[in-house]
């Protein structure tokens, strides 16, 4: 008699602070209802109140099972989510390169049309001698091209999207043609240049460590030395012909050297101090061969398009050439 | 009134030895987050904040810059049309002091009133240990065009009237060249940046030092 009387008495004391609870979080439905069910309670007998507890509880065990049962369920419906959303992102990354395929190949068969004007531009471009003439024959000619392609009947339902990733695609091809004549425009001389700032960058090689004086690197990031990821990055470089590829190209360089900055110093955000010294130092390790015919060849023919981010890993990797060109 | 409806960009230089806190004034004002718990940011060396002054939309790219003596060098690269600059020094350390002198000096020369100048003197939390006066540092901004503030990062105090402030000059600017030039950044594109004297100059820099 004591024990049930003790017993309903916690109950309604649960109660009540629940009710305390929703009136506070001006829930007005649960506060109706928690209203009903005190004045229910307070009108059971002491008994009563002891049978209707045991009722619940029985029941409350009966559900139990049920209750794991739908908790494993939902794990395993979060499990086949994550794993839909990566193929979702497996199907986005492997429809890009269907996109960009198949306008590489659309550009590609309308560019075989124009075929003699594509080869007398490329004549006219092997002659010019001045880089700001060379580029301003480049950019006439690619908004002619531009121009046709939008008029051109595979292009003729296209979007604003598709429409720009033609015009990407054209560039890269006619850049691709113009390459030698655009990236080492005094040919011999050039290719000497750059052979010469190999060779001193490789007589650096020799000397220069992760702990040298010249480059400062802080001492927390040294561990993570000589940092494969950026210098393969760095390494491809001339792999791309098209002055956005070659952009794209240094800025996940840096972005790399940045993700493993951050990891290595986990109390503070990498700035400028920690990249500009790793940088010139995977350079130096990278040593990607014609890196001032690049600068040229980005800076006579695609400056004026560079822009946000991409713009400051730019200015950066100039940077470190110049710094580079100091070292001794 | 034209220039309302559309975004003016600016891009601000920062400028200033290694361990006067650059990193963590721009990590305050594009995230008011400082050093210590919980940071989203993977980098702070390339950051964009996006503002809006008397309804008028900008988008700062901010440009962080190495510190250390050995890059002085590059500083021609680093600013190259810059429309401002914001120099940070160390209140308890007298050679950041001068190396901000050297900056300004080498950027009036490069730039000319060109650029719009912010000198910052960080870390006015260790005020007892502030070496660098008060009047002194303020006389000097006054003297060369630029505008002293004080901050500190670590406490958040100050950091968003300095880019508000540059922000405005910056804009005042722009208003100026394009009644007067009739095109925008007309008159910037003319400067001519010789890249060979900058070298010249700041290897007698490191010499004297």
């Amino acid at each position: 008699m004591n024990e049930s009387a003790s017993l309903s008495e916690l109950l309604i004391n649960f109660l009540q602070v629940q009710l305390f609870e929703a009136i506070n979080l001006h829930d007005q439905m649960v506060v109706s209802q928690l209203h009903e069910t005190l004045r229910c309670m307070k009108k059971l007998k002491a008994d009563s109140r002891l049978v209707l507890f045991t009722a619940l509880e029985t029941d409350y065990n009966r559900r139990e099972p049920y209750i794991t049962y739908l908790v494993r369920c939902r794990q395993s419906l979060l499990a086949t989510l994550s794993f839909l959303d990566k193929q979702i992102q497996r199907i986005d990354s492997f429809k890009g390169n269907c996109k960009y395929y198949f306008t590489s190949l659309c550009v590609k068969l309308f560019l075989e049309q124009y075929q003699d004007d594509v080869r007398e531009f490329v004549n006219n471009f092997q002659n010019t001698s001045l880089t700001d003439e060379k580029n301003e024959l480049l950019e006439h000619f690619l908004d002619q091209l531009y121009e046709r392609i939008s008029q051109h009947p595979i292009w003729q339902t296209a979007n604003d999207e598709q429409l720009e990733d033609a015009y990407n695609a054209a560039e890269r091809s006619i850049m691709s043609e113009i390459y030698i004549y655009a990236f080492y425009p005094h040919r011999d001389a050039d290719l000497h240049r750059d052979l010469v700032f190999h060779q001193h960058i490789e007589r650096l090689l020799e000397f220069i460590t992760e702990d040298h004086e010249a480059l400062q690197i802080p001492k927390i990031y040294r561990s993570l030395a000589p940092w494969p990821a950026a210098q393969e990055e760095l390494a491809s470089i001339n792999a791309y012909k098209a002055p956005q590829d070659k952009l794209r190209c240094i800025q996940r360089c840096c972005s790399n050297i940045m993700d493993l900055l951050k990891i290595a110093n986990e109390a503070s955000v990498p700035g400028a101090d920690d990249l500009v010294p790793v940088l010139v130092f995977v350079m130096i390790k990278a040593n990607p061969p014609s890196l001032l015919s690049t600068i040229e060849y980005i800076n006579g023919f695609y400056k004026n398009r560079i822009s946000g981010e991409e713009q400051y890993c730019w200015m950066q990797f100039s940077a470190a050439v110049e710094f580079l060109k100091t070292l001794a | 009134m034209t220039s309302t409806s559309k975004t003016s960009k600016f891009k601000v230089v920062l400028l200033g030895e290694g361990c006067v806190g650059k990193t963590s004034i721009v990590l305050r004002y594009c995230e008011n987050k400082f050093n210590e718990k919980h940071l989203s940011t993977l980098q702070a060396s390339y950051l964009e904040k996006k503002l809006n002054i008397g309804g008028k939309r900008i988008n700062l790219a901010i440009w962080d810059t190495a510190g250390q003596e050995r890059f002085h060098a590059l500083g021609p690269i680093y600013y190259r049309e810059s429309h401002g600059a914001i120099l940070v020094y160390d209140i308890t350390d007298e050679d950041s002091f001068m190396k901000v002198k050297k900056w300004v000096k080498e950027l009036r020369k490069m730039l000319g009133n060109e650029i719009c100048l912010c000198i910052v003197g960080n870390k006015i939390d260790l005020e007892k240990d502030r070496t660098v006066h008060v009047t002194r540092a303020e006389d000097y901004a006054q003297s060369v065009g630029a505008v002293h503030f004080h901050t500190s990062a670590k406490m958040n105090k100050g950091i968003e009237e300095v880019f508000l402030n540059l922000t405005k000059r910056m804009l005042a600017a722009q208003d100026d060249n394009t009644n007067t030039a009739g095109k925008q950044g007309g008159s910037r594109k003319s400067v001519v940046i010789i890249d060979d004297e900058p070298l010249q100059q700041s290897s007698g820099c490191c010499g004297s030092s």
